[in-house]
């Protein structure tokens, strides 16, 4: 076997040797372009391995010379049960992994400029936790130092032991799906590398670049991957696939005998849809969901920028590999019997991983540092899209004529632990059951209610405003707040503040109406109590209306915790409201926003009645004897 | 299918117990839902979110409602969680006398009904203790039997192999709780038909009768069940025809589905009659053992 794998490696090394850059894809270079991969390897199938070569073309952008490189290690998460990222596993599903289940990655030469020879100089540094089982980053001392705007080519042989299916990465019989399988330069800013390990919730910060990748495996089998393909030859049972990306800061690809693949053209993107044949059921709703996201997403945000986008419809046995984003590649989750009806689980995976083309891709935020800023936006964006898509209330889904909102889960799960977590930590900082509250639930609720403060139009401007300004760069929180604070005409910080920094819940509510008689029974005037409950203090809308129909608006600071509004006249107030279109959704507890003066019986014996009848069908159907 | 007919048609001459039962049942439930006014009337009487409501069932709203509703008594257990004991001890408590009047082929009139209640309660009460654990037990019993399964499903599976596998097994483990709701049924009715205090002994015996005529014992049980299970989709499918925003249509509701609920009660009952016949057609009891009170 292994003469097998190295024999096609000695086949295929020539040609990629002489051949391995592909053709420019794109005429203008949209990044820096200052980290270049050149990688050649080898997918062996049957020892689930690969085996492979890289270059890496690092150009230093920063003002600071630089004496030491560091790398990713990705793939070492997963070689020992007390790595960083696998003591953030729960214990149930660490004890399902097997020592033959784990995986790695070693780099057996590093060569740097062509003549030192530093393989003996790695070392593995652990910067965040100081764990000495995690061996997620390398620190390679130079005998040089790289200044400014000079580039280093660093040559690489790395081997790496595929893990079985965890984290969306590695091997299910023979199903594959490779992310993060090479050793990655980290991000030289700021005179200091950014190259964090790899914990439970971090994800990733690259450079962008060009990616030409050869890739040789079994000739069965089909291939999906973050860049374009430009070259395939086949020789007896393998065969070479060279792909080619630009303006990426990764590159993933999957392979599976099994798939299926359907190609069409969508506003001038080749959209390719990888699918396990039991799913071909759901090929049209794939590309319902793609065609009508690419659309959206050219006018609001700006046009996807590369020629192709793959997606990935994973079979239900290697469901571990769904529901992630790489450049130019997202992974969807299906399943049989899923019905028009639900959205959230394809239509809504399928849309979030395409959003991170944007709030990940192009905007290639830190991941690991400022979680919330990929993922926030990202599942903002997917429950604005889904609400234009399907209507506000229907858009997650409809069962038994109860209709659920895209928006409505993550207020369901922001409600039930509003105080749980700060959302402005970095990715290894929240505690268990913390991170997906804080980090996905919160900020969508904050940008759904900035969105409805500030009004669609100059939402919509903030969003067009920070990706067009920070477009195949790095942004930070400040670079995102710096652009609402321009286009909203708003001083936005104290929101921003309480929202981001801190854990202070916002719930207002309407208290109590009460109407003022004299002793002959005339009506004086009203008295309405607005109360703020939480801690968190955001202007809100207040309404009131009389018995004639008429309704006043306004507005209120919500700086004390209490405001008693006094209405003089003898025109009844019947009934008041704090935030009357509910714009606030952060607001922990919209059902004390407004109280009506008449009662309404009517109402109350109905919804009564529901609840006597299913409380009764419990009893005679689960404890009836 | 005669059985069947016999049975509900027996029961149906019950129907003055099947109504006591009934407005017991009743009257927990409302009993129970009482401590819930308040929040009722608080968020649908004085809220103007409830005109929203009237139109469209509004997932969000209805949850923020009933994350607040909640009123526990202490930690562990609210008032709804609280009329669910209640009410199945004392379910437990009628079921004694319903299973006594279908035994007993004379009228009985309704003292003489609580009385056979009383006398039977303690029985009934074991069996209700049990009847969690040995469901518990079956349950685990049928996941452990049903692990055989897996060795027809390959090692990666195709989604189609799974859901096939996952439907044979789900299959697999109901079987075995009906099977265990069955065999409790049976005790229920051999315990009062013998007059038996010792509840080893009986669940011993009620397996042995079981296991002598399994085909027929779980056919009709699942027939049994297939019938109460129709009736009570079918209202909850058409229940929406019923809505009516009226006073009169709100109390024409409610009567409507009081009436649904004793007929699902009658057919629920019946299942007794039907053990009990399988029972004295196969010649499984002893039918000198003549049925007295003490």
């Amino acid at each position: 076997m292994r003469l097998y794998s190295y024999l096609s490696i000695l086949f295929f090394f020539p040609l990629i040797i002489t051949g391995l850059r592909g053709q420019d894809i794109l005429n203008i270079p949209l990044s820096t372009r200052n980290a270049n991969y050149e990688i050649e390897v080898f997918l062996d199938t049957r020892q689930k391995q690969l085996r492979g070569r890289e270059i890496i073309t690092w150009s230093n952008t920063d003002n600071h010379p630089v004496s030491e490189l560091r790398f990713h290690l990705y793939l070492n998460a997963f070689r020992h049960k007390s790595s960083s990222f696998m003591s953030g596993m729960s214990r149930w599903r660490l004890d399902r992994i097997e020592e033959g289940d784990l995986g790695g990655i070693d780099i057996s030469r590093l060569i740097v400029n062509g003549q030192w020879d530093l393989s003996d100089h790695i070392s593995y540094i652990q910067p965040d936790d100081k764990n000495p089982f995690d061996s997620t980053v390398v620190s390679i001392s130079l005998p040089e130092q790289v200044r400014p705007d000079r580039t280093i080519r660093i040559e690489i042989e790395f081997i790496c032991r595929l893990p079985r299916l965890i984290a969306r990465t590695g091997y299910q019989d023979n199903f594959f799906m490779l992310g993060q399988w090479f050793p990655k330069i980290g991000v030289f800013r700021d005179g200091q590398w950014n190259c964090h390990q790899f914990f439970r919730h971090s994800e990733f910060f690259a450079d962008f670049g060009t990616y030409d990748v050869n890739i040789t495996l079994p000739a069965e089998y089909v291939v999906g991957s973050s860049g374009i393909l430009v070259r395939e030859e086949q020789k007896d049972s393998l065969k070479l696939l060279s792909f080619r990306a630009e303006d990426v800061h990764d590159f993933a690809f999957t392979a599976w005998p099994e798939y299926r693949q359907i190609k069409k053209t969508v506003n001038a993107v080749e959209v390719i849809l990888l699918y396990a044949p039991e799913h071909s059921s759901k090929v049209s709703r794939y590309f319902d969901i793609i065609e009508f996201a690419l659309g959206y997403t050219a006018n609001w945000l700006m046009p996807y920028p590369y020629p192709q986008l793959t997606l990935v419809d994973v079979p239900l046995y290697a469901f571990e590999a769904g529901g992630m984003e790489y450049p130019a590649l997202i992974t969807c989750h299906s399943m049989w019997g899923i019905p028009e009806n639900v959205k959230w689980f394809l239509e809504e995976c399928t849309l979030h991983e395409f959003l991170h083309q944007y709030f990940y891709g192009i905007l290639a935020s830190n991941e690991a540092e400022e979680p919330w800023l990929d993922e926030g936006l990202t599942s903002y964006a997917t429950k604005k899209i889904l609400s234009e898509r399907y209507g506000r209330h229907r858009s997650a889904s409809t069962f038994l004529n109860i209709l659920v909102g895209a928006f409505d889960g993550a207020k369901k799960n922001y409600m039930g632990s509003p105080d749980v977590s700060i959302t402005m930590k970095p990715s290894w900082a929240f505690k268990p059951g913390t991170y997906y509250v804080s980090v996905y639930s919160k900020p969508m609720l904050m940008l759904q209610t900035l969105e409805n403060i500030l009004g669609t139009v100059r939402m919509d401007s903030i969003m067009n405003s920070y990706i067009r300004s920070w477009k195949f760069k790095h942004p930070r929180t400040r670079d995102f707040l710096e652009i609402v604070h321009q286009n909203s005409f708003r001083d936005m910080r104290k929101f921003f503040q309480q929202a981001l920094y801190d854990s202070v819940v916002l719930d207002y509510s309407v208290a109590s109406v009460r109407q003022k008689r004299d002793d002959k029974g005339e009506l004086l005037g009203t008295d309405i109590t607005f109360k703020r409950l939480g801690d968190f203090i955001c202007p809100v809308e207040i309404a009131y209306t009389y018995a004639t129909g008429q309704t006043v608006l306004s507005e209120w600071s919500g700086m004390d915790s209490m405001l008693v509004l006094s209405i003089g006249g003898p025109d009844p107030v019947i009934s008041a409201q704090v935030d009357p279109e509910h714009k606030i959704w952060l607001d922990v507890n919209w059902t004390n926003n407004s109280y009506a003066v008449k009662e309404n019986p009517l109402a109350f014996y109905r919804h009564w009645l529901k609840a006597l009848k299913m409380y009764q069908q419990v009893l005679i159907g689960f404890f009836g004897f | 299918m005669n059985i069947i007919y016999k049975a509900l048609r027996r029961i149906w001459g019950l129907r003055r117990f099947i109504l006591v039962t009934g407005a017991v049942h009743v009257l927990i439930s409302v009993c129970f839902l009482l401590p819930y006014n308040k929040s009722f009337w608080e968020f649908f009487s004085h809220r103007l979110i409830t005109e929203t409501l009237a139109s469209q069932n509004l997932y969000t709203y209805y949850a923020e409602f009933y994350q607040r509703m909640d009123i526990q008594i202490d930690s562990t257990i609210n008032w709804l969680q609280f009329g669910i004991f209640g009410h199945y001890f004392l379910m437990a408590f009628l079921t004694g006398g319903i299973i006594s009047a279908i035994i007993i082929t004379r009228d009985i009139d309704i003292k003489e009904f609580f009385r056979s209640c009383r006398y039977y309660s303690s029985r009934m009460f074991k069996i209700a203790l049990l009847t969690p654990g040995m469901l518990i037990f079956l349950f685990v019993a049928g996941v452990l039997l049903a692990l055989p399964l897996t060795f027809f499903l390959p090692d990666y599976f195709s989604e189609d192999q799974f859901f096939y596998f996952l439907m044979s097994y789900g299959i697999v483990v109901s079987v075995g709780i009906i099977w265990g709701l069955l065999i409790l049924d049976i005790v229920k009715v051999w315990m009062i038909e013998n007059n038996e205090r010792r509840l080893g002994p009986v669940l011993l015996s009620a397996v042995q009768l079981f296991i002598r005529k399994p085909l027929r014992f779980t056919g009709f049980y699942l027939m049994m069940l297939f019938i109460w299970l129709t009736f009570t989709a079918s209202y909850w499918i058409f229940q929406d025809l019923l809505s009516d925003r009226s006073v009169g249509g709100i109390l024409l509701e409610l009567l409507i589905f009081q009436g649904f609920v004793f007929l699902q009660m009658w057919i629920r009952y019946a299942r007794y009659d039907v053990i009990y016949q399988i029972l004295y057609s196969s010649s499984l009891i002893d039918k000198s053992n003549t049925h007295q009170l003490k």
